[in-house]
């Protein structure tokens, strides 16, 4: 066996000095997420494939489309009505959509259910069953607030209006959660404050009106979008901290905990005002999440509003399939500080047929929804004078 | 065909992905950076595998630990990494923390100079890998296991020893 083994010096020196590079006993790689951001890459990688040649096709006609709009457009009108003319603009609208907003894809936040649940956020004072009211004079004189629904143009179909009252709720914070959360995800560099431990936390929600929508058809290419679509409006939660207490550090490190790992993205997330209280009240839901943000009046070149755009979709299992995670719902949050009293949204549909999250149909969604927020709020007055 | 490959590709996934993201671990001093390296690794099997189908997993923890010793090399926060990483050992004194902070620079510092398959070997056998169980894990031949990690224990005793000297 000559110069076949190490002596046994050596090897004890090497073990000696490499046992220092041992990983942390209590890391355990995560395999449900990695499983679940390799299958995002590879599902991606697949539509980009098939994909870029019908963007290619798309920006041609977009360009055709241009270049010959009014003939076109007075053609359409006459020989068919206008009806298959959007729907072309529509479908183009979409690819271009897919490759500027979809193809991007979600921050997933695989541990948000886990954070949560360390919350315990408990009800101090709930409101009372919703109250089915008849049109929007009644839901304002209730709530003390004129509510801002869809235009018509994007959303035609009269919504089913019900009010709920004034609740608060109160969360204690424990940093030995956040820690582990955090120890779990991955992430080595999120400081805890000791000084966040045993603090509470209270959140006060006003009168809310909430808005429900049955088999809503998208007005721009005809076909049945969503299942479900809610539109619900109200005051912006008030939170309650000691003095001193950091509340846009504790959301960062709180999305990191949730799987956020990129410290940029927790940052930009973190800084909208309506992060903290989705957070707080709990996004329940039984899917698996993702988030990213999105801009209202995208299509405005002066002015536009960041929102919160929620994903939710069935991840796990994927396994060889192509249509693979699909989004079940998509939910916009925003707010709306011009307005008087300023405002809070929240928009959620729940797509008819649940699609792939890097797909055409998701885009059109996507952009839909977008539509119907940012109709939203141009009628709230608070846009500059001269925009959109 | 396609989906035996699939269902072997989610097979090994499963089987290795932890053990290959606790080993990289060694080289960056950072979980998340491990994960990074170990799903690449995974992502380039899957994406070009290598030519010959001879062992998948010695090329795979090979890959993993050449991407790992390169992100590193890039990495001129290294440092601000061990630091980081002390904290999850909770030394007993913050002197010990400093000396366990700078010994585990040092021998990483030594590793980067060393060819990656020596890395492996000198990784795995710390991870309480067999001589036969290497021979395996990297595919090389059995009875050249013992010369092979002889000459890269050497060869990181070597690079210890001109850089920072004999204990």
């Amino acid at each position: 066996m000559e110069n076949h083994e190490s002596s046994a010096s050596l090897e004890q020196w090497t073990l000696r000095h490499s046992v220092l590079l041992e990983p942390p006993e209590a890391w355990k790689p995560n395999l449900t997420v990695a499983r679940a951001r390799f299958e995002a890459r590879r599902v991606r990688r697949r539509q980009i494939r098939r994909y870029w040649l019908a963007a290619a096709t798309g920006a041609i006609l977009a360009c055709i489309a241009l270049a010959t709009m009014q003939p076109s457009r007075v053609y359409a009108q006459t020989a068919t009505g206008k009806g298959w003319y959007w729907q072309g603009m529509y479908r183009i609208r979409q690819t271009f959509e897919w490759f500027t907003f979809v193809r991007s894809g979600p921050v997933l936040l695989p541990s948000l259910a886990e954070v949560l649940k360390f919350f315990n956020t408990q009800p101090l004072a709930e409101a009372d069953d919703p109250l089915v009211v008849s049109d929007s004079e009644h839901a304002a004189r209730l709530v003390g607030f004129i509510p801002q629904f869809p235009s018509s143009d994007v959303l035609s179909k009269s919504p089913r209006l019900s009010v709920l009252g004034p609740r608060s709720y109160r969360t204690v914070v424990r940093t030995e959660d956040i820690e582990r959360a955090l120890a779990a995800q991955g992430v080595p560099d999120q400081a805890v404050p000791i000084s966040w431990d045993g603090i509470q936390i209270k959140l006060q929600v006003g009168a809310t009106i909430k808005a429900e929508w049955t088999d809503v058809p998208d007005e721009s290419s005809g076909r049945i979008e969503w299942s479900e679509l809610t539109l619900t409006q109200g005051a912006p939660p008030a939170i309650t901290t000691p003095a001193g207490f950091d509340l846009g550090a504790f959301t960062v490190a709180t999305l990191r905990a949730a799987g956020m790992r990129n410290r940029n993205d927790a940052l930009v997330l973190g800084g909208l005002t309506t992060t903290a209280p989705a957070l707080l009240l709990g996004y329940k839901t039984s899917h698996h999440i993702g988030v990213r943000l999105a801009n209202l009046y995208a299509y405005s070149p002066i002015y536009t509003r960041p929102a919160t755009l929620i994903e939710e979709f069935e991840m796990p299992l994927c396994g060889a399939q192509s249509n693979c995670p699909q989004v079940e719902r998509i939910t916009l949050v925003w707010s709306a500080p011009g307005q008087a009293p300023s405002r809070v949204y929240v928009l959620s549909g729940a797509i008819r047929n649940p699609s792939d999250m890097f797909g055409l149909d998701v885009a059109g969604a996507l952009t839909n929804l977008i539509d119907v927020a940012t109709s939203i709020d141009n009628q709230s007055g608070s846009l500059p004078s001269g925009t959109e | 065909m396609a989906e035996r490959a699939s269902r072997d590709f989610d097979k090994l996934f499963n089987a290795e992905y932890v053990k290959l993201a606790r080993l990289l671990y060694r080289v960056t001093g950072d979980t998340g950076r491990a994960e990074e390296a170990a799903s690449e690794a995974f992502w380039r099997l899957y994406h070009k595998p290598p030519v010959s189908a001879g062992n998948i997993e010695g090329w795979l923890y090979r890959t993993g630990v050449r991407l790992a010793l390169d992100q590193i090399k890039k990495d001129r926060r290294r440092t601000q990494y061990e630091t980081l990483g002390a904290f999850f050992k909770r030394p007993a004194s913050p002197e010990q923390a400093l000396e366990r902070t700078e010994e585990r620079a040092r021998v990483r510092r030594a590793l980067l100079k060393l060819k990656t398959e020596q890395v492996a070997l000198i990784l795995l056998r710390a991870d309480g890998l067999s001589y036969a169980e290497l021979a395996e894990r990297l595919g090389i031949n059995p009875a050249s296991v013992g010369s092979l990690l002889g000459r890269a224990q050497e060869a990181l005793q070597k690079e210890y020893e001109n850089r920072y000297g004999k204990p």
